[in-house]
């Protein structure tokens, strides 16, 4: 499903600042699996997770996307690539605030191929998937923490993608919401979701199938 | 349709401050429709007046305001013998080239309607203006395609040389020939004469022309407000013709001259300043005004006119500008932590520009739907101070329109676009 090989990533290129994230890294993700991405602060994971979503390019080496080179397509098709194939959560949920959960839920589908008159239904099957769908029409400012990130994840599947990229999502939940989110990811997975979830917490690792480590921009 | 949906959530945020920036950029513009028209019928009066051929007077009788009672209680028209010793002034001075004769008169276009001596339609009848030969070379009105009278055509197969305008003129082409019967009063059973009237030219619009037989007197001053439009409801829904009043065949013969008229006495430009001033002496027993007065006054309504409506145009002007492309340039920063989760659920740049085009079009479209309802209502009002052809539009109030767009479909477009395309995606992330 993935595969990215010899990719290389820096920053501030040929400046006295210049800063080597990513070295030479080669990485295959089958379909159906769930893999933690561990390494500490600075390691270069986020940055990893950026190229695995297509937000970030690689400076050298290839990645391909469901058997498609994506690093010669154009911003737009790689946009529709994203669209079509991944959903991204973050650790600051990247929601709107002023919007309702519903509205926030429906954004991937606006620009999606789904007909208009299509949009709330599935927006509403995918709270209801997470059961959330009670806060439908709640702005996402009043939510908690672990609501707002349940939120996320429902924007994350609402378009049903091959893979959800997770940065840090339990980064600011307590315990028991982590799991609840982690129980979340689990569920996709067995419904044939690959999850990818970048993480420092061994115990979040611990409960994905895979685990790799990285340090230095380099795959240990 | 998804991305109508969106700039429309985008624009219903502050839809009370939005709607009021629609409301002012629709009356700036209409405004603008108002002084351009103004501007450019004032300014043709102007160029009229300056390109006249000859030297000239303009005169009209009593001199005073405080006079016009009297005027018309007497029975006895002073106006007559004042124009017959004005008259015999010009006999024997052959640098005068000579005094106005003027008249209209209506035509009836339909025979049957004519010869049944009923009233007419509007669309039915033709308003003749009458000028004598001298009027007709000395001021030219601007044409949209044919030829003035200058020099006088002859009467050929008996048609009489006509140039048009009015709402039934684009019914007409140059070299049409016009039958018209002329009865100055329905069902007065007066005999019907024919006039075949064939057309040299069409008058450009927005259409004036000098209606000497309409002076009308401003009540508080002494000064004469001598141009008077001819346009009003009946002339937009009829014909106006031109012709020269020799060639006219009359039920009536000429009529009676008006009380309240005017005329302009033509003199040779090579007239010495003593010959000049000597006539302007006479003149002066009645009202009078000589070119350089006409053109001074005519201008200064000009002058009036542009610096009262186009103070308010620019004042208006830069509110809406600065309102509408400040809004479009401030919800599109508002909205740009949006646009980067636009991004980071499958939107490509190209998208969220065109969020932000389709809510500056929301305003656009907006204002000038409203503008165009607004221009519709002026129009059809039609009132004394803000009579219809001044909500028409013409070329030059089109062309106007055009340059006060550009900048601000430019900006509200070009500066969005320009936050967006400078946003880093990534910094989202980074949080």
């Amino acid at each position: 499903m993935i595969h990215i090989k010899d990719i290389s990533k820096t920053y501030n290129s040929g400046k006295h600042n210049e800063l080597v994230v990513i070295k030479n890294v080669t990485l295959q993700i089958e379909n159906g699996e769930m893999l933690a991405i561990m390494g500490r602060s600075g390691a270069g994971k986020s940055t990893l997770l950026h190229i695995l979503a297509c937000i970030d390019k690689p400076d050298r080496g290839t990645y391909e996307l469901e058997n498609t080179d994506i690093t010669n397509l154009s911003e737009y098709k790689i946009a529709l690539m994203r669209n079509r194939n991944i959903g991204i959560v973050l650790q600051n949920f990247a929601l709107i605030p002023s919007e309702t959960a519903l509205s926030n839920v429906s954004t991937p589908l606006y620009f999606s191929q789904i007909p208009f008159f299509q949009i709330k239904k599935k927006a509403l099957d995918a709270l209801e998937t997470i059961k959330m769908s009670s806060y439908k029409n709640q702005r996402v400012s009043t939510l908690s923490g672990g609501e707002k990130q349940r939120i996320a994840i429902a924007r994350a599947m609402v378009n049903n993608p091959k893979i959800i990229l997770a940065d840090e999502p339990t980064g600011s939940l307590d315990t028991k919401t982590s799991d609840e989110i982690m129980g979340i990811f689990k569920m996709l997975n067995r419904n044939g979701t690959t999850i990818v979830i970048v993480t420092h917490d061994l115990k979040i690792a611990e409960s994905c199938n895979r685990i790799i480590r990285i340090e230095d921009g380099v795959i240990l | 349709m998804k991305l109508i949906a969106i700039a429309y959530n985008m624009f219903r945020q502050h839809i009370k401050l939005n709607l009021m920036l629609i409301i002012e950029l629709s009356i700036t513009l209409l405004i603008m429709v108002y002084a351009i028209n103004a501007y450019t019928i004032n300014n043709t009066k102007v160029d009229i007046l300056q390109n006249a051929k000859n030297g000239y007077y303009y005169w009209s009788f009593p001199a005073k305001i405080s006079d016009i009672d009297n005027y018309f209680e007497n029975p006895d028209n002073d106006k007559v013998i004042k124009l017959q010793q004005l008259k015999n002034f010009t006999k024997d001075k052959p640098w005068i080239i000579g005094v106005s004769d003027h008249d209209d008169s209506y035509i009836i276009l339909n025979k049957e309607i004519a010869e049944k001596n009923l009233a007419p339609e509007y669309d039915q009848v033709g308003r003749v203006c009458l000028y004598d030969e001298v009027t007709l070379e000395n001021f030219h009105y601007p044409l949209s395609e044919g030829r003035w009278f200058d020099p006088l055509p002859k009467l050929q197969e008996g048609h009489i040389p006509c140039v048009i305008g009015g709402g039934l003129a684009a019914k007409y082409e140059v070299g049409d020939i016009i039958t018209g019967y002329e009865n100055r009063i329905p069902k007065s059973n007066l005999p019907l004469v024919e006039n075949r009237f064939i057309v040299i030219g069409k008058l450009r619009k927005p259409e004036y022309i000098l209606a000497l037989n309409n002076t009308v007197y401003i009540h508080d001053s002494d000064k004469t407000h001598y141009w008077t439009p001819v346009f009003n409801p009946e002339i937009t829904d009829s014909l106006l013709m031109i012709s020269p009043i020799s060639m006219v065949n009359r039920s009536l013969g000429k009529s009676k001259q008006s009380k309240i008229d005017s005329e302009i006495v033509y003199y040779d430009k090579k007239a010495t300043s003593g010959q000049v001033q000597k006539l302007g002496e006479f003149l002066n027993q009645g009202y009078s005004l000589d070119r350089k007065d006409l053109i001074a006054i005519t201008s200064s309504q000009r002058d009036e006119t542009i610096y009262t409506f186009g103070t308010v145009f620019i004042l208006m002007f830069s509110v809406s500008f600065v309102g509408l492309v400040s809004m479009c340039i401030l919800t599109t920063i508002k909205s740009i932590e949006k646009f980067k989760i636009y991004y980071l659920v499958g939107a490509a740049k190209i998208k969220t520009v065109a969020i932000t085009l389709v809510f500056a079009l929301y305003f656009l479209v907006s204002s000038g739907l409203l503008f165009a309802l607004l221009l519709l209502y002026a129009y059809n009002a039609d009132t004394i101070i803000f009579p219809s052809y001044y909500f028409e539009l013409y070329p030059n109030t089109i062309l106007g329109l055009v340059f006060v767009m550009v900048p601000i479909v430019v900006c509200s477009f070009l500066l969005p676009f320009l936050e967006i395309s400078r946003t880093n995606i990534i910094n989202l992330l980074k949080k």
